[in-house]
């Protein structure tokens, strides 16, 4: 699930910065991106969460999973 | 880039959608029971004075938006943090709405699917259009009031035999309390969320037609939400609507004429996604707007996306159930919107007021010294 919404993330992205062509002002395009990427964090971080094996305690089991308990 | 402009009619539209939003669908001002209706007379009451007091805001900066105000009002550092302030409470709403819509997408509609798939699949429709700008969320705004008034009438119709008045009583039965809880309720939900189209309305082609806007469409969407909780009470009365999470679905899931007219709830489900996708849009608008602005941009459109969906993200994740959603709208939102539907737009037109008088005394002092 989350590597499906990482490849989701980047398709729209792909799409949208299509429009950009005719940008004025190009100093958007590094808030465009961090916004992008703290946006696709939160999803696929969510998303893994989310099908974690436990649904009981899904914030402790993503801790006990990333330090490998 | 081009300012964009839109006319009254179509700023009392949107306004108007605005204020349906997912009110006819949610209901509001339950505290109250069945004296709802005279909650949201109330809250009608005290929403005229908090509008006039956006619209006074405005009218001092005619062509301006909030951001714009705030920023010459408080200066560059202050002014940003009120921005900032602005645009988390215009990006919340667009996600608790958004959710409201999953919700009700969940229960009514598509209990095996994922909430996500409808959330995601609206905001990605509403960041298109505020892509393409206010003027033309402002000629959807036209095109769609004329199918959500005419669903409504329809439906208000249809209901009648269903109608009981004796629901309606007795009148404040349990006392002034919960009426004046239910008001609150109601002022906060949809009334005082008005505060959002501070952040659009530099976009209205006449200066200073803010008042009119405000109070026509207050006037308007305030008596259709008003009938609306006048129909539900009569048709559920006031423990089912205690009981259930959409009431004006289950009103009128009770049209049945001649056994023929039946199943028409599917139109409440038409209300709710033209009149929420105008919310959503200006919320997403409002939001976009403002962080381009913090950060020093002209064009807003780039960012649209990105900040879509951190909306459906956070819409998403905001709430583990319908029950909580239900009790956050009902108990919580209310005190979480009154800094920023109230305090914060008082504070805004002191210091505007006060700066207007000091700039009018020093205007009067430079010509003294020059005659």
């Amino acid at each position: 699930m989350w590597l499906i919404m990482i490849i989701l993330y980047f398709f729209v992205s792909y799409i949208d910065t299509k429009s950009f062509t005719r940008l004025k002002e190009k100093g958007i395009l590094p808030l465009y991106i961090i916004l992008m990427v703290i946006s696709c964090a939160i999803g696929t971080a969510s998303a893994y969460v989310n099908n974690l094996p436990s649904p009981a305690d899904p914030i402790k089991n993503f801790i006990l999973s990333i330090i490998g308990s | 880039m081009n300012k964009e402009l839109i006319s009254d009619k179509q700023g009392i539209n949107l306004t108007v959608l605005f204020i349906f939003g997912s009110t006819l669908v949610i209901g509001t001002g339950g505290q109250a029971k069945n004296d709802m209706w005279i909650a949201i007379m109330l809250a009608l009451l005290i929403s005229v004075p908090i509008l006039m007091i956006y619209a006074r805001i405005l009218s001092r900066y005619p062509g301006k938006d909030l951001y714009d105000i705030l920023e010459e009002v408080f200066g560059k550092y202050l002014g940003r943090i009120f921005s900032l302030t602005f645009i988390w409470f215009s990006f919340h709403l667009g996600a608790l709405v958004l959710r409201n819509f999953g919700e009700f997408m969940n229960t009514v509609g598509l209990p095996e699917t994922p909430k996500i798939v409808p959330i995601i699949m609206f905001a990605l429709i509403c960041a298109l259009v505020v892509k393409s700008g206010i003027e033309t969320l402002a000629k959807c705004s036209s095109l769609f009031i004329v199918g959500v008034f005419s669903l409504l009438f329809l439906l208000a119709f249809l209901t009648i035999p269903d109608m009981k008045s004796e629901n309606l009583l007795p009148i404040m039965y349990n006392g002034f309390k919960p009426v004046l809880q239910g008001a609150f309720s109601a002022f906060s939900f949809p009334f005082g969320e008005l505060v959002v189209l501070m952040m659009v309305f530099d976009s209205l082609k006449t200066p200073n037609s803010n008042y009119k806007v405000y109070l026509i469409s207050l006037v308007i969407g305030g008596f259709i939400v008003l009938f609306i909780a006048i129909r539900n009470i009569m048709v559920l009365g006031p423990e089912t609507i205690g009981s259930v999470y959409f009431p004006s679905y289950t009103a009128i899931s009770r049209v049945n004429i001649g056994n023929f007219l039946q199943r028409l709830e599917i139109t409440v489900a038409l209300v709710f996604i033209l009149s929420g996708f105008i919310k959503i849009s200006i919320c997403l608008l409002a939001a976009t707007k403002g962080i381009a602005k913090l950060f020093g941009f002209k064009d807003y459109r780039i960012l649209v996306t990105p900040v879509g969906l951190l909306m459906v993200n956070l819409a998403y994740l905001i709430y583990d159930s319908i029950m909580e959603m239900s009790e956050w709208a009902q108990d919580i939102w209310p005190y979480y919107a009154f800094p920023f539907q109230v305090i914060l737009p008082l504070l805004i037109l002191i210091a505007v007021e006060v700066k207007a008088k000091l700039q009018k005394k020093a205007g009067q002092a430079k010509n003294e010294a020059q005659v």
